[in-house]
């Protein structure tokens, strides 16, 4: 019980800091998750335009956000 | 290729309108885009590669549409038209300005009128927030279209909420008729869904207790 007990302590002030980080940490913390980096994403919408028309190929777009509501 | 749009809020980012264009209304939001950045098609299935490669195919669909219509066949630019709409590229009114004249066929006229209400229902919507009365004015808005015959939004989430905020409004001012039409209306889609079992049990024991409480 007492394990428990801290570690969702330790969850509940890890989330207590994550609420309080900017919006430029939250949005940081967004683009370094592992996914971004398993595939070939790119986050820059005019870059993605210009890509897609040197390539000719279309553009799969994924809308997330990095704020809470 | 894969593109990943983040709205941070962040003032300096670029974009943060962008999902709001690419005529997303909430989050997680998938679309297939041109390399203009014209919407070809609408993410709205499971989150799986097999699913993805369907709304793929329906982009390629939509590009040889275009195609088609820009050789100048007339079957096609009704097509195309309607699909400009459905996709957010064009609006309600320039399609119908693109159309008029044009003979429609009874499926493609009612596809413009359900797309006409999906606008209009989306527009409405904008000013609904967690105030239980913006969701009681959105669907007193809902009832006066309903009352001029306009249809029921075609995509899923408009109608969901188009049918429910009425129904919570039928609720509250004691509108048995209104609550049974919008229990029907949601059955037409959702009815067969398992998911959505539990939910119209619960609006048929609220129905019930209306009728015998005598509301209108």
């Amino acid at each position: 019980m007492r394990i428990a007990v801290s570690v969702g302590l330790l969850l509940g002030l890890a989330a207590a800091a994550r609420a309080q980080d900017t919006p430029e940490e939250k949005r940081d913390r967004k683009l370094a998750l592992p996914f971004l980096k398993k595939a070939p994403w790119i986050t820059d919408y005019d870059k993605a335009l210009e890509e897609s028309r040197k390539s000719g190929k279309a553009i799969f777009a994924y809308f997330t956000r990095s704020y809470a509501p | 290729m894969l593109f990943c749009h983040v709205t941070s809020l962040v003032a300096t980012d670029k974009h943060q309108e962008l999902l709001e264009r690419k005529g997303g209304q909430g989050f997680p939001h998938i679309v297939f885009l041109d390399s203009s950045g014209n919407v070809l098609a609408v993410h709205e299935d499971e989150r799986d590669a097999e699913a993805f490669a369907k709304t793929g195919e329906k982009a390629k669909g939509f590009l040889a549409l275009r195609a088609r219509a820009e050789k100048g066949d007339k079957a096609a630019q009704v097509e195309y038209a309607l699909a400009q709409v459905e996709l957010g590229q064009i609006k309600v009114a320039e399609g119908k300005e693109r159309l008029k004249g044009r003979r429609l066929t009874k499926e493609q006229q009612a596809k413009l009128d359900g797309l006409a209400s999906t606008a209009e229902v989306r527009k409405i919507l904008e000013n609904v927030t967690q105030v239980q009365e913006t969701q009681f004015a959105a669907a007193r808005k809902f009832v006066e279209m309903k009352k001029a015959g306009k249809p029921a939004p075609l995509d899923d989430d408009n109608f969901q909420t188009y049918w429910i905020l009425m129904m919570n409004l039928a609720e509250k001012e004691k509108n048995t008729a209104l609550f049974e039409e919008c229990l029907a209306g949601l059955k037409v889609r959702f009815g067969e869904d398992p998911e959505a079992a539990d939910f119209f049990r619960s609006k048929a024991a609220i129905l019930k207790k209306l009728k015998e409480e005598g509301g209108r």
